[in-house]
Order: structure tokens, then C-alpha cells, then sequence
């Protein structure tokens, strides 16, 4: 019989360490974080959950403080984070979709603590759809495709993420090359932070 | 055709790819894209950062709060708690021993700091002592413990 390596437990960071890693982010890896719970944050707002980006990242940091999340120190804090407002996010989606939906699993020392709820923190999404909500999330997808209505490519990938499909899928569906895929989705970002 | 739900979906979908393409770009592009949205990154991170730290300063506030009530909770009880010192002057003597012998942390503090020697104490010395001691909660400490 084989004997298995043994994995060595990780190093979990204090609260000292886990300020001491906020004071020193970078300037990217902040503005990386603002950015990525805003669009999450959006997403969530699609399904009705009124939360902004600020509340998510807050969040998020809270459950860590508490010990409800632990940061692995093998792990970058900036990626820490942004997988596990994935996490958070991704289980409120779990709620409104039910339990057939699932995602991508990040680092498992990551992700080790159960999604749990957040009934208390947020207000809950119904999971029937109101109008407005429809009628919100309806005008925010014109909108976006409005804004490249002139380029049938930046449409078509956007079709193909909002179908759930994956990037390399989407480059082979489309025949498209990396740089162009590139190109298009960095249109896409900026398009949709673009609010006016 | 696309049904409601289906355009909720599609919309939280296809910001959650976005979100994740915010996840995996350069910090050079990441930047480029701020430049070309005219965003100013320093106020964004600055202001994010700030949050972060809000929210650590946060935790430590609501723990020192925690602390603080359990400490006047502690001495409202403490007050609670009946306090009758021995009518005799000898009683309280007798009695302060006993104490100050269970606890020889205290013993050490008290007649270093204060009085030199237990039997110099004055009466009103041992009063104060005993007050004190009641205040701090070792005369219940000691009023629960076996005798040694």
C-alpha cells in the first residue's frame, strides 16, 4: 500500500495580519477590488438583492473577522477576497435559483466554511420576480448591447455569457482569436461600469 | 422568447463574467481600463481601503464594548453581593488572614505595597483591605472556595 503525502495543514492570518495586509494593498488590487464587487454586486441586484459593491466587500470581511472565513496565508489576500465575495454571492444566487445551479469551486482552503445565510445582513430577494425588477434588468441588458450595437461580435459574446458559456467556449463557438476575444470583452468591462 | 426570469438570469450571469474578467486582468489593464473611463483610481482605492479598515476598526470597537459591559455587569453584581465585615476589630484581622493566606498573590500586593507587615496594620487598614478585597470580588472568590 502507498502511503499518501501528507498535505500540510495551513496558516490561517490573524486580525493583526489581516489589517497589517490592508494597509498594504496596492493601489490595482483595491481599485481590482471595487471593481469586482461592484459587478457582483450588480449581479446580485439583477435577482433583486439590494446590495452594493461597498456592502459586499464589507460583508465579506466581516464573516473573516468573526472566523466565519478564514484567509489560508498561502493565498494572496486580494484573491482571498474576491473568491470569497464569489462564494457569498454565489450562494444568494443558490437561493433565488435553488439548489441546481452550480459554480466553479475556488481554493478549497478557501472555501471550506459552509456558504451560510445572510439572512440579517442583506435584504432577501424574492424568488419570484417583481416587474420592476424585470423591467430594471431588461433595460440594464438593452442597454448594454445598445452601447455596441454596431459590432455583431461584442453582441454575440455577450449573448454567450449571459447563456453562461465559458470564454474559451465562446472563442471557439465564434472563431474567435485571443486577441480579439480580448479586445471584446475589454469593450464589455468598461461598457458596463460605464453608467451614462 | 426569453421568459422574466430568464432575462434576471442572463443579466446576472453575464455580470458575474465580468466580474470574474475584472479578476484575471493585468494590473496594467486593469488601470488602462480607469484611464479610459477617466476614473480616479487614488479617491476609488483610497476610499477602499478606508472601508476595510472601517470595518476592522469596527470589530475591535463592538469587542471593546463586549469587555466593557462585562466589566459593569461584573461590578453590578459585585455591588449586589451583601457585605458584612465581622463586628470585631480582631474578627476582621482573623478574617483578612484567612483570606490573604488563600491568596498569596494578594497577600504579596498588599503588604508589599502598603503595609509592611500584617500585624502593624491599623484596624482602619484592615477595614479598607477588606472593603477593597470585597470590591474586587475575592471575598466571594473565597467565600466559594473549599478551605485548604
Amino acid at each position: 500500500m502507498k502511503n499518501k503525502a501528507l498535505t500540510p495543514e495551513p496558516t490561517y492570518a490573524t486580525e493583526a495580519e489581516i489589517e497589517a495586509a490592508i494597509r498594504t494593498l496596492s493601489k490595482p488590487d483595491l481599485y481590482r477590488l471595487s471593481c469586482y464587487a461592484q459587478f457582483r454586486a450588480g449581479a446580485l441586484a439583477a435577482l433583486g438583492l439590494g446590495i452594493s459593491g461597498p456592502d459586499l466587500l464589507q460583508e465579506t470581511l466581516k464573516r473573516t473577522l468573526a472566523g466565519k472565513r478564514r484567509w489560508p496565508k498561502a493565498v494572496s489576500f486580494v484573491d482571498y477576497l474576491i473568491w470569497t465575495m464569489k462564494s457569498i454571492s454565489n450562494a444568494e444566487v443558490k437561493k433565488v435559483h435553488g439548489a441546481g445551479f452550480t459554480f466553479i469551486d475556488g481554493p478549497r482552503d478557501v472555501r471550506e466554511a459552509p456558504e451560510e445565510d445572510c439572512e440579517g445582513c442583506w435584504q432577501l430577494p424574492s424568488r419570484t420576480p417583481e416587474p420592476e425588477r424585470i423591467v430594471a434588468a431588461r433595460q440594464e441588458l438593452e442597454r448594454l448591447k445598445g452601447l455596441f450595437s454596431d459590432d455583431e461580435r461584442v453582441l454575440l459574446v455577450i449573448d454567450g455569457l449571459a447563456e453562461g458559456m465559458t470564454g474559451p467556449d465562446i472563442q471557439k463557438c465564434l472563431e474567435l482569436s485571443q486577441t480579439d476575444y480580448e479586445t471584446i470583452m475589454k469593450r464589455l468591462r468598461r461598457g458596463a461600469r460605464r453608467k451614462d | 422568447m426569453a421568459t422574466p426570469v430568464d432575462t434576471e438570469r442572463k443579466l446576472q450571469v453575464l455580470l458575474d463574467s465580468l466580474s470574474e474578467a475584472i479578476a484575471s486582468v493585468t494590473d496594467a489593464e486593469l488601470l488602462a481600463d480607469a484611464k479610459a473611463m477617466e476614473e480616479d483610481v487614488d479617491r476609488i482605492s483610497e476610499n477602499t481601503r478606508q472601508l476595510l479598515l472601517g470595518c476592522v476598526y469596527q470589530v475591535k470597537r463592538a469587542r471593546l464594548e463586549e469587555a466593557e459591559h462585562a466589566h459593569r455587569h461584573s461590578v453590578q453584581r459585585l455591588a449586589k453581593i451583601p457585605f458584612a465585615l465581622p463586628a470585631l476589630p480582631d474578627a476582621r484581622r482573623k478574617e483578612l488572614g484567612r483570606i490573604l493566606h488563600r491568596h498569596p498573590k494578594m497577600q504579596e500586593a498588599a503588604l508589599t505595597l502598603q503595609h509592611r507587615n500584617f500585624e502593624a496594620m491599623t484596624d482602619a487598614d484592615v477595614e479598607r483591605l477588606l472593603s477593597q478585597l470585597h470590591h474586587l470580588g475575592v471575598l466571594a472568590e473565597s467565600e466559594d472556595e473549599e478551605p485548604e
